[in-house]
């Protein structure tokens, strides 16, 4: 279905075009809310806050063409204001996203879906370690994919200074890669039983 | 012959000490080599020149480092700056080519290069994430399987008054001591509407001693054996509690009916102001007022002409 009928049956008050409008844009709330949460229950409450409030306001949605963005800046939203909200309260759970975060890759052999999902964990950690600006730049333009110019109006900078730091966001993130990649490295060297253990992981065996 | 011969030396001499003579002409240039003074120090010298000169080659690469440390200094912070742009495809020709002599020589650009030209097929995929299995299953109960209309909608109330009931009773929950507050405004209601609960106990213990001592046990102990009137105490005991609490239980739901009863009468109340207020007309309650201001018999319009 187009995604103009969707929205406009959803717009409607259609309950069916609602559940496939949910099914449809999830994953893609979802990661995008995992950016902004500690944890991954934090990231589930916090997509369905953004379903919430995409649904309240289900009258003012825009065209087709413009909707996405659109969307991504709501849920941005949603997502700053628990940031906020977090601040005053300091997050109760200690365990890194990633490792909650189901980065799994399932498109080809067992063994390049283990090294993908290993280089999407690094880059996923990589991530994590840059500024909040550089880490939103870099989840609106190069994850989200959305334009420049949109990107320039929901950060409200100019459209030169969201190339210039974008250019600085990437750099930023492939040595920050990089170093997790050196750390892990010497992990591995100074630790036998890891190397046992990915060995028995990519063979899906307990070691 | 011999000076002959230093020319055959002089013009061969290159191609012999690099070995590239036929073995006939390099034994002869040898066999001269051996003999002539002047060609063995000619030779010694083009041989030096080309060890020098080989050991200049060799140090080229050395060279490199020393004159940009004295000129430019290190050309990686330059290149890094523009290695976003090498992977998107926004350099001319002439820098693509520049810079890629650069990373091909420097290993730390290199791999910056590599990781940048990997997080273009990396990053796209952390665009979707796979959900827990209960995400659309809460989305879909807290919006549209979830309730449409609020109590106060139900209750009648016109859209913008419900929808500023349910903001005031939003904001009421979310007081940080609502539920202390919530819990005594409860317990006050209930002492209100069914009366004090205690009170309900108040004759329980005389009734049960009474039903339970309206046979002596004196009496008992005399005609029964001990075991069978400590039974039969027992039982008449059992019996008096059983009767106490079912007095318990008719008063508590005579109070109950009774609450029952006062709620419904002021849910009918609530009801009639509801439909009073929305059929309610203000102008025909001004002209109703106006009329009721007017003396008996006299029409409005005869008392203005009077003022």
């Amino acid at each position: 279905m187009e995604l103009g009928t969707l929205l406009e049956r959803c717009r409607q008050g259609d309950e069916l075009a609602w559940e496939a409008f949910v099914r449809q844009y999830q994953r893609r709330i979802y990661s995008l809310a995992t950016c902004y949460a500690t944890d991954a229950d934090a990231a589930r409450d916090l997509a369905q806050d953004v379903f919430v409030r995409l649904y309240r306001t289900r009258k003012q949605w825009r065209d087709a063409a413009t909707f996405v963005p659109w969307m991504i800046r709501v849920a941005r939203n949603v997502c700053l204001d628990q940031v906020r909200a977090r601040k005053a309260r300091p997050p109760v759970s200690d365990v890194p996203a990633d490792e909650l975060v189901d980065l799994a890759a399932t498109t080809g052999s067992p063994d390049d879906d283990y090294t993908a999902s290993s280089r999407r964990r690094l880059f996923y950690r990589a991530l994590r370690k840059l500024t909040d600006l550089s880490r939103e730049i870099i989840l609106l333009k190069e994850i989200q994919g959305l334009q420049i110019e949109e990107i320039a109006g929901m950060l409200h900078i100019p459209l030169g200074t969201v190339k210039s730091r974008s250019s600085r966001a990437r750099l930023e993130l492939a040595r920050n890669v990089l170093a997790l990649q050196a750390l892990q490295r010497g992990c591995r060297v100074g630790g036998p039983a890891e190397e046992e253990r990915e060995a028995g992981a990519r063979k899906g065996t307990a070691p | 012959m011999n000076r002959a011969d230093c020319t055959f030396v002089d013009t061969w001499l290159d191609d012999w000490l690099a070995g590239r003579l036929p073995d006939e002409v390099a034994w002869r240039v040898e066999e001269h080599v051996r003999e002539c003074e002047r060609c063995r120090r000619l030779a010694a010298i083009v041989r030096d020149a080309e060890a020098t000169h080989l050991s200049e080659a060799s140090g080229h690469a050395d060279l490199l480092p020393a004159v940009l440390d004295r000129t430019t200094g290190s050309p990686c912070a330059r290149a890094e700056e523009l290695l976003p742009a090498l992977v998107d495809d926004e350099l001319d020709a002439d820098s693509r080519e520049i810079l890629r002599t650069h990373v091909s020589h420097c290993e730390g650009c290199s791999r910056l290069l590599a990781v940048l030209e990997e997080s273009r097929s990396v990053l796209p995929a952390l665009a979707e994430l796979q959900t827990p299995a209960s995400l659309t299953e809460r989305v879909l109960e807290a919006t549209s399987r979830g309730p449409q209309r609020s109590a106060f909608a139900r209750a009648g109330l016109p859209s913008v008054a419900s929808a500023l009931a349910c903001r005031w009773w939003r904001s009421v929950l979310a007081r940080p001591r609502a539920s202390l507050e919530l819990a005594y405004i409860g317990t006050v209601l209930i002492v209100v509407l069914l009366g004090n609960p205690v009170a309900a106990f108040r004759g329980a213990g005389e009734q049960a001693g009474r039903l339970a001592g309206a046979v002596p046990v004196a009496r008992l102990t005399e005609q029964l054996p001990l075991k069978e009137a400590a039974m039969g105490t027992m039982a008449r005991l059992f019996g008096g509690l059983t009767a106490a609490a079912n007095v318990i239980a008719t008063e508590i739901s005579e109070r109950w009916r009774q609450a029952r009863a006062l709620i419904s009468e002021i849910e009918t109340t609530i009801g009639d102001a509801i439909k009073w207020l929305a059929t309610f007309d203000l102008r025909q309650a001004i002209r109703g007022a106006e009329q009721a201001v007017q003396p008996r018999g006299q029409p409005a319009r005869e008392s203005q002409q009077r003022k």
